[in-house]
């Protein structure tokens, strides 16, 4: 399999209060809040369908890579309901289906090969697309330079 | 559909909380929270243009 070397800025989000239409603003500053992400481009393929260039949030503290049912229902997967459900960050557990996608990373003609991985599909809320440590922190040495709001992928050689 | 025109960089996004946005060249040209929505909308232009971000949550834990 062909991975190549990313290396990417964090995004940064200016988030508006939907209501307002104005920048959320923090309290103690009184500037709008802005907040940086690793964020990877990615598009997403199944059996049936290819997505549109997207993003997801490189995420550390999920198990493996999760995407929004209404994505999956895009993509046309097949969804199976899995044994156990996910444990949220508040305690919570969600039901969950399983599936599987194939995940290509880059953009602008740089890409990796397609990277086949098993995906959780929670039957509620609307995450963003999170690509956790499986299989992608396996097969890339993933660097964060928060202070220079950077991050690195290199693929993993022993 | 709220409608939104902003230019943004790849690098920086500007938009709803929580919403789902289909960006052409550099421009919003729709948000949502229906990523299905949004994927279908931005599978009308071509993909060397075009991206769907997500403006994230500040201060979020996901999963």
């Amino acid at each position: 399999m062909k991975l190549v070397d990313f290396r990417f800025n964090y995004k940064k989000s200016v988030a508006l209060d939907p209501s307002t239409k104005k920048p959320i603003v923090d309290a103690s500053t009184g500037k709008p809040v802005e907040v940086y992400h690793p964020i990877i481009p990615i598009i997403l393929s199944s059996q049936k369908k290819r997505s549109p260039p997207t993003e997801g949030l490189l995420d550390s503290g999920s198990d493996g890579v999760v995407i929004p049912k209404r994505i999956a229902e895009y993509l046309e997967l097949e969804m199976k309901p899995a044994d156990r459900p996910m444990r949220v960050a508040d305690g919570k557990d969600i039901d969950r289906f399983t599936s599987k996608v194939t995940l290509i990373i880059g953009r602008a003609g740089r890409y990796c090969d397609p990277i086949e991985v098993e995906v959780s599909i929670p039957v509620e809320g609307n995450p963003p697309i999170l690509i956790g440590r499986e299989p992608i922190f396996r097969l890339f040495t993933i660097t964060f330079v928060d202070a220079e709001n950077r991050f690195e992928l290199k693929p993993y050689r022993k | 559909m709220p409608e939104v025109s902003k230019t943004i960089k790849i690098s920086e996004i500007t938009g709803p909380e929580g919403q789902w946005l289909v960006v052409v060249k550099g421009k919003v040209i729709a948000s949502s929270d229906d990523p299905l929505e949004m994927f279908r909308l931005a599978e009308k232009y071509p993909e060397d243009d075009t991206v769907v971000s997500r403006v994230l949550y500040p201060h979020a834990s996901f999963f």
